[in-house]
């Protein structure tokens, strides 16, 4: 064995025929630990890009009355491929949604902190009530602003559960796959602009599309199109062909999406995915809500999105909403603390009578002046018949009103 | 000033008359802290307020409440107060069933408002 001045347990494992001289060996030495701490500190930021990127995108989409949301991220498999991928979903007012989804070009940490400046600019700029294509304008602008420039994609998809549309502006981002309620899919191809950064005066465009109840939406990044060697079109290809047995539910449809689409289970870059579907109204309305103020905006939407679809007119169905929200408003009241109770709501057709019911499962007090009992008149007078039961187990207040233009 | 639901900004149409236009949906979830919003931006000197809700889509009775609050500190200071509401508005039906007419002038829109003011 040949002496090669290295004690045991220092000496770095190198093949014996890299390790004829010693001063050779102790470069090689060096230059190993180096690539070795390189590795790790590209591990550690590949980690620590994930991490943050993770904590950037919102596990739990927001309730939107009529849309059910599922979303995924998944990092890629490459050294560093956290790309700044994201997705988000914007509850705006008056019950519309904004889905986006966006790509931020670039790598690792770098690319995670950009994509954060991005999303909650976003975010403020649909908080405005601006339409897409202004948005997009606006995020070009912004990311002009930014210090480490670069380019990203935008895509924004405004659903309006109510019209059924979707309106959509895109900043060189891949069309989000449409499957319409019948299962056939199509890709929602609008006017494309420039990525976002890519010019100083771009113009957006955007389209509206029908997204009858029924309909799924799925937003995507291009890693899961995209296959070092195929073509974009191939991808896009193979997502339609899943798309015409996408499962009802969005979650179940984001699985066999990935599964499906990504063939080794393991992305080549880093994906975002966002399947939204839109329900049609159900024939009988039952909704269970937390005892919590914040659940009358969506109990009057559900509310009035049902009666909508049973041709209800917008007055009568503005004072059903009212009426119904007052009860509403009583089970809050009186319901059981602490925290964590609930309340439901049950609207039915009965031939061209309608019944609203609230039930609470806490014992009914009566009102004590105030806008308790302002509620209570306020029900009397916008339904025919208002029935209150005090039950053991709780509450039901139970409200009739003819329907005059009803359809058949 | 804005939540989820509802926004309101506020002008002086006059030195001492003060706007405060509410659009969006007045409900539980939202009412008092709206009423703290307009009840400090009417300072005593003010002769009158007007509540602007030709954008508020939706009121219920804890919107309604909001109001009659408002008109019982306004009128412990002999302030004039007037709610505008069009008449094709759909809040409007909501607003009459609770007599809003009996503590404020209900005009259909501000310049009607503010010769209401004057006119006290």
């Amino acid at each position: 064995m040949v002496e090669r001045g290295w004690r045991e347990g220092e000496r770095p494992e190198l093949p014996d025929e890299l390790g004829q001289d010693p001063g050779g060996d102790a470069i090689l030495g060096a230059a190993l630990e180096g690539l070795r701490r390189a590795a790790e500190e590209v591990e550690v930021e590949r980690s620590t890009a994930e991490t943050l990127q993770r904590s950037l995108l919102r596990e739990r989409l927001p309730d939107v009355s009529g849309l059910r949301l599922a979303a995924r991220y998944l990092p890629g498999s490459g050294e560093a491929r956290i790309g700044g991928d994201w997705y988000d979903a914007i509850p705006l007012r008056d019950g519309r949604v904004a889905l986006v989804i966006g790509d931020v070009v670039g790598r690792g940490i770098e690319a995670a902190a950009r994509m954060a400046h991005l999303q909650s600019a976003v975010r403020a700029y649909a908080l405005e009530g601006l339409r897409p294509s202004l948005i997009l304008e606006r995020m070009n602008g912004f990311v002009q602003e930014l210090e480490s420039r670069g380019t990203a994609t935008l895509l924004l998809a405004v659903v309006d559960p109510d019209a059924e549309t979707v309106r959509l502006a895109t900043a060189g981002h891949p069309p989000p796959l449409v499957v319409d309620p019948d299962g056939n899919t199509s890709f929602a191809e609008g006017p494309s602009g420039n990525p976002l950064g890519a010019s100083l005066f771009p113009s957006y465009d955007e389209t509206v599309i029908a997204m009858p109840a029924g309909s799924a939406l799925v937003l995507y990044t291009d890693g899961i199109v995209e296959r070092p060697d195929q073509s974009l079109d191939h991808g896009m290809k193979i997502l339609s062909d899943v798309g015409l047995s996408l499962p009802d539910e969005p979650d179940q449809a984001c699985r066999l999406l990935l599964d499906q689409l990504l063939s080794d289970g393991l992305a080549h870059d880093d994906v975002a995915l966002l399947v939204a579907r839109l329900d049609a109204p159900p024939l009988t309305l039952d909704l269970v809500v937390p005892a919590d103020p914040t659940s009358l905006v969506g109990v009057r939407r559900g509310l009035g999105r049902w009666l909508r679809a049973i041709g209800v007119g917008d007055a009568e169905s503005y004072e059903l909403q009212v009426a119904c929200g007052e009860a509403c408003a009583n089970a809050i009241a009186h319901a059981y603390p602490p925290g964590d109770a609930h309340f439901a709501v049950r609207a039915v057709r009965e031939d061209d009578e309608l019944l609203i019911e609230v039930g609470d499962f806490g014992a009914w007090r009566p009102p004590r002046g105030g806008s308790g009992g302002r509620g209570l008149a306020l029900i009397e007078q916008l339904t025919d018949s208002l029935e209150i039961d005090r039950g053991i187990a709780g509450t039901t207040v139970r409200m009739r009103r003819r329907m005059s233009g009803m359809q058949a | 000033m804005r939540d989820r639901l509802a926004e309101v900004s506020f002008s002086e149409v006059r030195a001492d008359a003060i706007v405060a236009s509410v659009s969006g949906e007045i409900d539980g979830s939202n009412a008092a802290e709206l009423r703290r919003a307009i009840a400090e931006r009417v300072p005593s000197t003010a002769r009158s307020l007007i509540v602007d809700l030709t954008s508020t889509t939706y009121i219920d009775s804890t919107g309604v409440e909001l109001l009659f609050e408002l008109a019982r500190r306004l009128s412990a200071r002999r302030q004039i107060f007037t709610v505008v509401v069009p008449r094709s508005s759909g809040i409007r039906k909501v607003l009459e069933l609770c007599d809003i007419g009996s503590v404020a002038v209900l005009v259909e829109s501000q310049g009607e408002g503010v010769e209401a003011a004057d006119a006290v």
